[in-house]
């Protein structure tokens, strides 16, 4: 075929296009993804039963804001690096604020407890949260990949890190829905070391899933 | 600061969308085109293709030293990857910069699939993605041309481009800071530009 044809056909195609298609898409793509995270949650994993009562609590909404602020920082790098002229972008800093807060109650904590409960924090308890998040992000990391089929990130490895940081975050957000565990070190170690996991993994998964 | 600019016969980089040379349409131009494209507009849409087709030739045709058939192909899979991808063109930004973003993703995957383990055509190609003119017809001796430059960006471009180190690495193996990796490289590359240039005349 040549080039004039090419043309010729696709000009032909030329549907409309939203005018918001990156936040449409990523949005969409991600929404989808969370509702079969949620019911990943609901049938494999359990909402913790005494959630009702939990929801008055402060603890519950520190941990499901934590990991939502992770969710909504990756969305908002996958936006940028869905243009193909980003190549760095903006508010990565961002990510060391609710860390960096939430080990100040941490260590708090930390020295306000003897060496055996300690210990218990970081070696007994279970460190079983860290795979489920990673599995419970699969979806939603299924949704920002698609979203990327329509749209152009030239920096692949970036834009998958990206996309695993939003994923982490929301499957966090909702396996925050059957956790117990009221501990600021507890949700440091667990649900950070999760989500850096999957950042890492959408990192090496980009430049082959996203390919274009 | 030592600018160096690539010889070129027509005095300036064609893809920088400056004001209309001639027939090449200008970015305003070429952004209303892309606009009514987005609305629905098949004509719009049609001229935006038409027009953006020589800026892609000749992009391609200064990078790639293969000839016609590659660059052809090259251009028909941008335009598809143009059309598929036209949703992430932000309305707000200039249009320029976003074609040839993608035009410059589509030849560096090229030359991924194509990959030819030499380390001359490894040198070549820097500079042809990094658009300095074309090279085919210098005699390249990578090691030669690099014993030219001051030792620093010989070792930085060594380092980063040919033995594939991170800049991160090779400024750990230099001993000198990332972003003084980064310039001497950016340097060394101009430089080799104008021993070429020099050569090739």
């Amino acid at each position: 075929m040549t080039t004039a044809e090419l043309i010729e056909q696709l000009s032909r195609d030329a549907r409309p296009v939203p005018r918001h298609t990156i936040d449409l898409r990523v949005g969409g793509g991600m929404i989808c993804g969370a509702a079969a995270t949620l019911i990943m949650v609901i049938a494999l994993v359990g909402i913790r039963p005494d959630v009702a009562p939990a929801s008055m609590t402060t603890p519950f909404w520190v941990k499901a804001a934590y990991a939502a602020c992770y969710g909504l920082l990756g969305y908002l790098l996958v936006r940028q690096l869905a243009t193909p002229e980003t190549q760095v972008p903006r508010g990565l800093w961002i990510a060391a604020v609710p860390a960096g807060l939430l080990m100040i109650g941490a260590v708090g904590e930390w020295n306000s407890i003897n060496g055996a409960v300690q210990n218990e924090l970081l070696v007994q308890k279970s460190w079983r949260a860290v795979p489920i998040i990673v599995a419970l992000a699969v979806p939603v990391y299924a949704g920002v990949a698609w979203a990327f089929g329509r749209l152009a990130p030239t920096k692949l490895w970036a834009a998958g890190a990206a996309a695993g940081l939003a994923s982490g975050g929301i499957a966090a957000t909702l396996f925050s829905l059957t956790c117990q565990e009221v501990s600021p070190t507890y949700l440091l170690t667990r649900f950070t070391a999760a989500i850096a996991i999957v950042v890492a993994a959408g990192a090496i998964a980009g430049p082959r899933m996203l390919r274009w | 600061m030592l600018n160096i600019r690539p010889r070129n016969a027509r005095g300036s980089r064609p893809e920088l969308g400056r004001e209309s040379q001639g027939n090449r349409p200008s970015e305003t131009h070429l952004k209303q085109l892309m606009t009514g494209g987005a609305r629905g507009d098949a004509k719009s849409y049609d001229a935006l293709l038409r027009a953006v087709t020589p800026l892609l030739t000749s992009f391609y045709g200064r990078r790639l030293r293969d000839g016609a058939a590659d660059v052809e192909d090259l251009i028909q899979e941008t335009l598809i990857a143009l059309h598929n991808r036209r949703g992430s063109y932000d309305q707000a930004r200039p249009f320029t910069p976003w074609l040839f973003a993608i035009a410059r993703h589509k030849l560096i995957d090229h030359f991924r699939r194509s990959r030819v383990h030499h380390p001359i055509d490894e040198l070549s190609n820097i500079l042809r993605v990094e658009g300095f003119e074309d090279v085919s017809n210098a005699r390249l001796d990578t090691d030669r041309l690099l014993d030219r430059l001051p030792n620093k960006q010989s070792q930085a471009i060594r380092h980063t481009r040919l033995k594939g180190l991170s800049v991160a690495e090779a400024a750990k193996a230099m001993g000198i800071g990332e972003s003084d990796v980064k310039v001497s490289v950016h340097r060394g590359i101009k430089a080799l530009a104008g021993h070429l240039s020099v050569k090739a005349a």
